[in-house]
């Protein structure tokens, strides 16, 4: 099947997260098993038991051309969205209008597909707000604009001069991997020439919080922060929210050779498949994953025994990381054992609908450099995750295939294969 | 969110000490077992005093939650998660906010919870 | 143009076997085509004291939908509106494709959903709640309850489908993008059969009402009587390319397809309502909220799905039109439609079911695509309601007045939503 079809690569990426504000600082950060997870300065409300985050303190508030997003304003995701757009377009070399004329790319064979869980969170919870206190004559015009989830897609749109596709992909924690997904499709399908792909969540506090540890999802760990994110750990207890966005740039492997770009690496193969178990669990034998990671690889047209580093879901709730495990064991035998894998959450947390593109773009990054970042926190392995999850250091191998898995609320499962090139 | 089946057994630590009725009518008891009726969608008949809501009643760890805020707000309390996961069974939702009203439970949480406990 | 070479291998041909609807019009696709070939119009009014709160002034409502029914009573608390009809229509449209005896192994099927806003009236309580009274206020099914993936998720699940599965929002364009993703899915191979289409019911929300009624997309008091509308007949107020439009009328309802691949539809035996030859998706950003003329990207959306469906211009007969009633777009999409079609326009037939079910936002894609199958099926083109003196600006024939009798070869549903999202969809009557 995969010999029908151009090979799709990645061109450009950008990321915006708790360890920096671009890709490459991102990467550096995990390498070096640093922690973007803090305690929050936020007045927590009553009842309120998480205090900590994967926050992003300050960063450079992107200028937003002629859209004038004011009262309410974009949202953060929005602006983290817009800021890896620009990395990424940059890194590609497909910044301006001219860039893109001279490289062969016109509008409409260039599509913006995001994913988002929430999306502007801010204008949601500021309008809701307005209504109850009976102040409806605050909210103008441009509010229900503001509140739809895929609002960052005009920014983006705008920014790559792309009127293609354009929509914004909901599956939860996997949403950015099933946005990847979506343009990899788009350009095998040959409906278009570009896909500016990834995912953008920046959940407010104390309302984006407070619907995770309603149901049960946070980490409950006491001790310092930087501590509670702990994938694949006998004392893991739940995940630890944090903001990003990550952006990549996507092309057939002619056109990108055609006009010089550099390439990162083949985006080689795509899976997705439904649990159909549970709303908010994972079946715990894990065969809707294992299924999405052999759709993946079968698409790839790559042998199991050829993965040298999976990068994991690893959210690091009791169930994800059991039933993930189950599901490496189950599509790799006896090769799991050879598996290195990591989960980036221990370092800059869960970040919900962008949480794949972020990974996606760390994963580029290790086959780029031959560095797998390590697990953080993982000191004393389950007993039922009892596969090399990389604990505390980053280590060094060549790494010529990659997979990214992303196992979503509601049994959504993407995976994707990343091969060198 | 932990796993529920561990959980029923050992909040049995909460129920009172000696036999008690299958039906169980206190006040307490019987506002309860409305709340539960509701929620899940099962009969009163069903809400026997050591039926389990998640076993035998058929709520998951959603409603599990969902049944302690309806606790809240029936009582006035603050119930915190390392008490409303051991609701689970009417004898044990009714002895906790029992004693918890008359202040023999105080509800607040355990220091130094070790970790993995019970979740 | 790269790729094309990539496009007619191993391309397959799609059909549409079963769909199920919930509009203001009723709950089965027959029924409520047959309403609005009558002529009928649904639209009822909010009183003007209450809009303080709703927001809108009219609009049209789902008369019939019973949630406890389809999810069962104890978890109506934890799905919302948009959800219950979702999973109420997926179950219908698998029931009308007999899509249980069809025997493809469960991740070969997939389901793509689509919708603008989801379950905002949970969203709203949750907010509220949290603000009222801290985390006691915070529902724990607000996330499995309001988020759009997870209406794919209940499908899937109700369903017992493992392939591709999640949500797609795009404005009003949300379950045409679903089901042309879809269509696409099914066309190349990685899925034999989807569930596919939307669902939107924010109608009790206050938050997404009141902001709706601030859009200026949709009609309100002052401009129903700034042309002298009847203020007693609510449900004359959705006037698609008539020159006394003042905008959409907002309703709710979902509609949900089967497609499969042509192969196994007809070796199964099932029923064929049309097939889908092509699709194409576009979007027009642009600056601030008030939009400049998007024509251009309408134009180039339906040639790149007539180009994607190999089909010329004057084969097309029939266009289900996107028509909210909105004063520009309406006019724009005239434009846009003469621009294709050049003198071939003239001889076009044209409607908008919008002008007898109102604007079902996220999921009017997909109830308008179920509409125009059944058009060519039936051979019965509906008109548009309340459509009485043609804007000069949409000079098209737009089919005012009774329903026409035409047997239709290839038919076009387009949707143009105001976020400036485009889907154009290429149909042809199964043989």
């Amino acid at each position: 099947m995969s010999e029908q079809h151009e090979k799709i690569v990645i061109t450009g990426i950008g990321a915006i997260s708790s360890l920096g504000a671009t890709a490459r600082a991102t990467f550096e950060g995990l390498v070096a098993g640093r922690s973007g997870i803090r305690d929050v300065p936020w007045a927590v409300p009553e009842g309120m038991e998480v205090r900590i985050g994967a926050f992003i303190d300050q960063y450079e508030r992107p200028a937003l051309g002629n859209f004038d997003y004011t009262n309410p304003g974009p949202g953060r995701y929005s602006e983290m969205a817009l800021l890896a757009t620009r990395e990424a377009l940059a890194d590609s070399g497909l910044a301006s209008d001219q860039d893109r004329a001279k490289a062969g790319y016109e509008s409409h064979r260039i599509a913006t597909i995001l994913g988002v869980g929430l999306g502007n969170g801010e204008a949601i919870v500021g309008a809701s707000g307005k209504i109850v206190a009976g102040r409806l004559d605050e909210i103008s015009s441009t509010w229900g604009d503001r509140m739809a989830p895929h609002l960052a897609t005009e920014l983006l749109a705008a920014e790559a001069g792309a009127t293609g596709p354009s929509c914004c992909v909901q599956s939860a924690c996997a949403s950015a991997a099933h946005s990847i997904g979506y343009g990899f499709d788009l350009l095998r399908s040959g409906i278009v020439d570009v896909a500016v792909v990834g995912g953008a969540e920046a959940p407010i506090a104390p309302f984006g919080l407070s619907l995770f540890e309603r149901i049960g999802a946070l980490s409950k760990y006491v001790g310092p922060a930087q501590r509670a994110s702990r994938p694949f750990d006998r004392e893991r207890s739940g995940f630890v929210m944090g903001e990003g966005a990550g952006m990549l740039i996507l092309e057939t492997l002619s056109h990108a050779r055609r006009r010089g770009a550099r390439i990162y690496a083949e985006l080689a193969g795509y899976g997705a498949t439904a649990d159909a178990f549970h709303v908010t669990r994972p079946s715990a034998d894990g065969r809707g994953m294992s299924n999405a990671i052999k759709r993946a690889l079968h698409v790839a047209g790559i042998d199991p025994e050829s993965v040298d580093y999976v990068n994991a879901h690893g959210t690091g709730t009791e169930f994800n990381d059991a039933a993930e495990t189950n599901a490496l064991k189950q599509t790799f035998g006896d090769h799991a054992r050879k598996l290195w894998i990591s989960s980036n959450k221990s370092m800059f947390g869960h970040l919900l609908g962008a949480a794949a593109a972020v990974e996606t773009v760390a994963t580029v990054c290790t086959l780029a450099s031959g560095t797998v970042p390590p697990t953080l926190n993982l000191d004393n392995p389950d007993p039922e995750c009892d596969l090399d999850y990389v604990p505390h250091e980053a280590r060094k191998k060549p790494v010529r295939v990659a997979i990214k898995n992303s196992f979503g609320f509601g049994g959504q499962n993407a995976s994707l294969v990343l091969r060198t090139i | 969110m932990s796993d529920l089946s561990t959980v029923s057994q050992s909040s049995s630590m909460l129920s009172s000490a000696g036999s008690e009725p299958e039906m169980l009518d206190s006040d307490v008891a019987n506002r309860i077992r409305k709340i539960v009726c509701d929620s899940l969608d099962v009969s009163p008949d069903d809400v026997t005093s050591e039926a389990s809501f998640v076993q035998d009643l058929g709520a998951d760890s959603l409603d599990v939650v969902d049944l302690a805020i309806r606790f809240e707000n029936e009582f006035a309390l603050s119930i915190k998660d390392h008490d409303y996961l051991h609701l689970t069974r009417l004898c044990d939702a009714t002895a906790y906010v029992e004693g918890r009203l008359s202040g023999a439970i105080s509800g607040a949480k355990p220091a130094a919870e070790g970790a993995g406990a019970a979740l | 143009m790269a790729n094309t070479a990539n496009k007619s291998k191993a391309q397959r041909r799609v059909v549409i076997t079963g769909m199920g609807v919930i509009s203001p019009l009723g709950n089965d696709p027959r029924q409520c085509f047959e309403q609005i070939a009558s002529g009928v119009s649904a639209g009822r009014a909010y009183p003007e004291d209450s809009s303080a709160v709703r927001g809108l002034s009219v609009a049209a409502v789902v008369p019939d939908f019973d949630g406890g029914a389809v999810v069962g009573k104890k978890n109506i608390k934890r799905t919302s509106r948009f959800l219950q009809m979702g999973l109420a229509t997926a179950r219908s449209a698998r029931a009308d494709a007999n899509f249980a005896a069809a025997g493809y192994a469960p991740d070969r099927v997939g389901c793509l959903f689509g919708s603008s806003l989801g379950g905002l009236e949970m969203v709203h309580e949750t907010a509220s709640g949290l603000a009222a009274s801290g985390l006691r206020g915070v529902s724990p099914f607000l996330l499995p309850g309001s988020l759009n993936n997870m209406a794919a998720g209940m499908i899937a699940i109700d369903a017992g489908v493992n392939g591709p599965c999640y949500a797609v929002s795009a404005g009003w364009a949300s379950s045409m993008y679903a089901l042309g993703h879809a269509f696409e899915m099914v066309r190349s191979g990685t899925a034999d059969a989807m569930l596919t289409g939307g669902s939107e019911s924010i109608l009790e929300a206050p938050l997404a009402t009141a902001v709706l009624s601030r859009s200026g997309l949709f009609i309100d008091a002052l401009g129903m009587k700034s042309v002298n509308m009847d203020m007693d007949k609510p449900n004359e107020a959705s006037r698609p390319f008539d020159e006394t439009r003042r905008g959409a009328v907002a309703a709710e309802g979902a509609a949900m397809l089967v497609l499969e691949s042509f192969d196994s539809a007809v070796a199964r035996g099932a029923t064929l309502y049309a097939e889908v030859l092509g699709y194409a998706s576009m979007f027009a950003p642009t600056a601030n909220h008030v939009r400049g003329s998007w024509t251009p990207v309408m134009v180039s959306c339906m040639q790149q799905a007539l180009r994607s469906a190999n089909v010329d211009p004057r084969e097309v007969q029939y266009i289900n039109a996107y028509g909210s009633a909105s004063p520009l777009t309406d006019a724009m999409e005239t434009s846009a439609v003469k621009q294709v079609f050049g003198g071939h326009a003239s001889e076009l037939w044209l409607s908008s079911t919008k002008g007898s079910v109102g604007h079902m936002l996220g999921a009017s894609g997909a109830f308008e695509t179920a509409m125009t199958s059944l058009a060519l099926q039936r051979g019965l083109l509906p008109p548009t309601a309340n459509l009485k003196t043609r804007d000069p600006a949409c000079d098209l024939d737009y089919t005012s007045g009774a329903a026409r009798e035409r047997r239709v070869t290839i038919a076009m549903k387009n949707t143009f939503g105001e976020s400036g999202h485009c889907g154009s969809l290429i149909l042809r009557i199964a043989a």
